[in-house]
């Protein structure tokens, strides 16, 4: 698919595009492979120590994550909010833009979505889906267009300016939800439910997989084709790449940066429009469990390629549904599904070529 | 106060420095090579006690990395350091500092938001108990001013001081701790001629008290004010070193920029055409602010090469940049075949036959990461045949990128390969096909031939002359005499942010153009 790419842009570890010497090939599927296979190991360690059975408990995870259609199609479902964030992340990222704050655009974009789904009720079904869907991507877009300008115009660091919006898009929702569209009769922070025509139709029976997913899926397709078709999304890459070299061709960086941020927010807004629409029905004070956070380990772990991206997606999305049920099943905690996810992170960011004893055994290769 | 006898008069050389008290400083066959570059190459030098120093030399000649290894910052590959005849090893500036090894660095290395005082002080803090011992320190302070002739308000944020200032408190610092070896990188770049004037009566002091003082410099008229000694470095070596009595600019310009050139006959006349840009009175900041280039006016006219020689720094990236549109000029206009262009975009010059070689071709001239035909492509992107509606088409662009590199002779990938993967020589070939596959209408080429091997060299000055006899005007940057000559049908000289000569090509000599660009004549 990608002929022109090069490289990702992101600025993490492990993109040289130089052909690899042999002991760099072989070293490929390890780095591919070896956060997984640490974490699985440090999981253990931490299970076997807390007195627990580790290859039973991950043999539940695998089949509460992968063991037939139900689960498979609750993985995808966990798997969709994270996919989408993790391509907005992406987005920036490649762009060379630290954006971190596409959780702020999930909140605003999922508020703007529930607003439609319970107030614009006399539009048709269809139609009241795709304005839901549009006005969070507009309200996601929106948001991020403000980080946008004060770095394009300002050079205001963005990391800063979007960590913070998070806080501010979660306390403005909040704030909307239980002064002026707080559902009546319910104790909760919640906004009315949205009209039943507004709810995504369910592909399965017993699971809340829609067309969600599939949207996502678009998504991620229209996302190979910016960087590897689009002019625009060229200039965006060389903008990430090398940004003096990009303003020295006449590539305007100020314009790249705002169209980075935008496309970031217009899917992070998305993202959050389509949780409300397929999943929770209404907008949930602090509902989301940082998808937006999930994004960027997921932008990171897919190394900007969206192969890469819907692989750590569906990871992330097998680990927090098979975490969830296992649960149910079992007195595992939580929070040996986060120190996993953690774990795997780490190791996803090391390079392990830079690693000494590794480059030693390279030198001798 | 009495004068160190071995300052007054010349001092002794060479020749009986053997026999006699071996020299406070003997470096012999000191090697640094960065990467393929020999930075220092078998370097021999010997400073006695007392009396100051001057290494000269243009940019890259290596002087700066010698002293750096004398101070503990650079590591040589090879080479020997003495002071006093004893060999030492100074791998860290603590142990430099240490053996009374001192140095000023251009970006001085104080502390803002801390008194003058407090600058001195810290890293041997002199203290009673768990206080800071401020008493005893103004003392040492006052001591040292005293000596030094200079005053100084110790209680003031170094914030608050004026550059000359902030000089005096690092060499009072150096004093403080008890250097009698200190080496000045360019001290006066910095400093307004008033301060440079106060900086030298602090020097001669110093040297009076019998302290070795180095001093780097590019300018010859510093080196007469105040040396006796002059050490010239070119290309890693020491090429020369003789006291100052006795000596001229002249020579020393001549032994600055190496040996002489033949000028080759040109084979076309010329004929200058209309004007294609037209520079007037144009002022620039660099990014902090200081006005770098003052009330720069000139023209260059189609097919035309004006060389703009001169030192680095003196204003040539900034004029540069704003050439391109990547600065915006403080005031004055630049026009382009008569529009004004002064705020235009880089873009908008782009596509009005505006075209860039820049001189730091791995960071701005390519992106390394990115592959041959995406290096070639951007300046292009507005080409229906390549991009339509906002979509590339892949294959025309690897097409056009493949006959570009047939066509530059670009060896060493296709147009997927990364451009990292290529050779500094063959990147060059690539930018310069990039910028001159259509002949420009108004050529930057800054330090073209930087880094590129003879073959390429030879490869781009006939791209330049070819570029020129299809109607090109090009303003070529060059720290290389001989190429600046060789090529240029003007030559303008640039000398602390004002152009101070323009000269047809019969009348620049690179030695004539040393004596300008280091404000000898």
């Amino acid at each position: 698919m990608s002929q022109v790419t090069a490289e990702t842009g992101i600025p993490v570890a492990g993109q040289e595009t130089i052909a690899p010497s042999r002991g760099l090939q072989l070293l490929r599927p390890l780095q591919l492979a070896g956060p997984f296979v640490v974490a699985l190991i440090v999981g253990a360690i931490v299970l076997v120590a807390s007195g627990r059975d580790a290859v039973g408990t991950y043999w539940l995870l695998l089949q509460q994550s992968l063991g037939g259609p139900t689960e498979i199609a609750n993985t995808l479902v966990a798997a969709t909010p994270v996919l989408l964030t993790g391509l907005a992340t992406a987005i920036a990222f490649r762009s060379g833009m630290f954006n971190v704050g596409v959780e702020g655009s999930l909140y605003v974009g999922a508020f703007a979505a529930a607003w439609a789904g319970f107030t614009l009720t006399r539009l048709p079904g269809p139609l009241l889906i795709l304005v839901a869907v549009v006005l969070a991507g507009l309200a996601g877009a929106v948001w991020a267009l403000i980080p946008g300008i004060l770095r394009a115009q300002w050079r205001v660091d963005e990391v800063v300016t979007t960590l913070m919006l998070n806080y501010v898009a979660i306390l403005l929702t909040s704030w909307l939800v239980n002064y002026f569209f707080l559902a009546p009769d319910i104790a909760n922070s919640m906004s009315p439910l949205i009209a039943s025509h507004a709810q995504l139709a369910r592909l399965l029976p017993r699971s809340q997989l829609t067309i969600a997913f599939l949207l996502a899926l678009v998504v991620t397709f229209l996302y190979a084709y910016l960087f590897n078709r689009a002019t625009i999304g060229y200039q965006l890459r060389m903008t990430g790449l090398n940004p003096r070299f990009a303003r020295a061709v006449g590539i305007n960086l100020g314009r790249a940066i705002i169209v980075a941020f935008l496309l970031s927010g217009l899917i992070g807004g998305i993202a959050g429009g389509l949780q409300i629409l397929g999943v929770n029905y209404r907008f949930i004070d602090h509902f989301s469990p940082g998808y937006g956070f999930t994004g960027i380990a997921v932008a990171l772990l897919g190394r900007g390629h969206p192969a890469g991206i819907l692989l750590a997606a569906l990871f992330f999305g097998a680990l927090s549904n098979g975490g969830a049920m296992i649960q149910l099943f079992s007195d595992i905690p939580l929070d040996l599904i986060n120190i996993l996810q953690g774990v795997v992170m780490i190791f996803a960011v090391i390079e392990l070529s830079r690693l000494p004893f590794v480059r030693r055994w390279l030198q001798r290769a | 106060m009495t004068e160190d006898p071995r300052v007054a008069g010349a001092p002794s050389w060479g020749a009986s420095a053997s026999t006699v008290a071996p020299p406070r400083v003997r470096i012999r066959g000191l090697t640094k090579r960065y990467g393929g570059i020999l930075a220092n190459d078998g370097v021999d030098l010997e400073i006695p006690r007392g009396g100051i120093h001057a290494i000269v030399g243009e940019n890259g000649a290596g002087k700066t990395t010698l002293m750096r290894a004398l101070y503990g910052l650079v590591e040589p590959d090879s080479g020997v350091i003495e002071l006093d005849g004893v060999p030492v090893r100074i791998s860290t500036p603590a142990q430099a500092i240490a053996r009374g090894i001192g140095m000023v660095h251009q970006r001085f290395e104080l502390v803002e938001q801390l008194s003058a005082l407090e600058n001195l002080a810290l890293g041997d803090l002199p203290h009673r108990g768990w206080m800071f011992d401020r008493n005893a320190t103004l003392v040492r302070a006052r001591e040292i001013a005293a000596q030094l002739g200079t005053t100084m308000d110790w209680d003031r944020l170094v914030a608050h001081l004026t550059v000359g200032a902030r000089q005096r408190l690092e060499i009072t610092r150096l004093l403080y701790r008890d250097a009698d070896i200190l080496i000045f990188d360019e001290p006066t770049s910095v400093l307004t001629p008033q301060e440079a004037d106060d900086l030298f009566g602090v020097l001669r002091r110093l040297a009076g008290q019998g302290k070795t003082i180095i001093f780097i410099t590019h300018k010859l008229r510093e080196v007469f004010a105040i040396a006796q000694q002059v050490t010239v470095m070119r290309r890693g070596r020491v090429v020369a070193s003789l006291p100052t009595k006795g000596s001229d600019p002249q020579r020393l310009a001549t032994l600055i920029v190496g040996e002489q050139f033949e000028r080759p006959v040109r084979a076309t006349a010329i004929r200058p055409g209309k004007p294609v840009l037209e520079v007037d009175r144009l002022s620039i900041c660099d990014d902090l602010g200081t006005l770098t280039l003052r009330q720069a006016s000139f023209s260059i006219h189609a097919g035309e090469i004006v060389g703009l020689a001169g030192i680095e720094g003196s204003g040539q990236r900034e004029l540069v940049e704003a050439l391109v549109g990547l600065r915006r000029p403080v005031t004055g206009t630049i026009h382009l075949r008569g529009q004004p262009v002064a705020t235009a975009s880089v873009w908008d010059r782009r596509k009005r036959g505006v075209a860039y070689i820049s001189e730091d071709r791995d960071a701005e001239g390519a992106c390394l990461p990115a592959s041959l035909a995406e290096n070639i492509f951007p300046i292009e992107r507005d080409n229906p045949s390549l991009a339509r509606g906002g979509r590339l088409n892949l294959a025309a662009i690897a097409r056009f990128a493949r006959s570009i590199l047939s066509r530059f002779d670009v060896r060493g990938g296709g147009p997927h390969s990364p451009a990292r993967a290529l050779s500094g020589g063959n990147l060059q070939r690539l930018v310069l096909g990039r910028e001159m596959q259509r002949t420009p209408t108004l050529l930057i080429a800054a330090h073209p031939t930087r880094g590129v091997d003879v073959r390429g060299i030879t490869f781009i000055h006939q791209q330049l002359a070819e570029s020129r006899a299809g109607g090109a005007a090009t303003l070529l940057i060059s720290e290389e005499l001989g190429e600046l000559i060789e090529l240029s049908d003007r030559l303008l000289v640039i000398f602390e942010g004002r152009i101070i000569a323009n000269l047809a090509a019969g009348e620049a000599t690179p030695e004539r153009l040393g004596l300008l660009m280091t404000g000898a004549a």
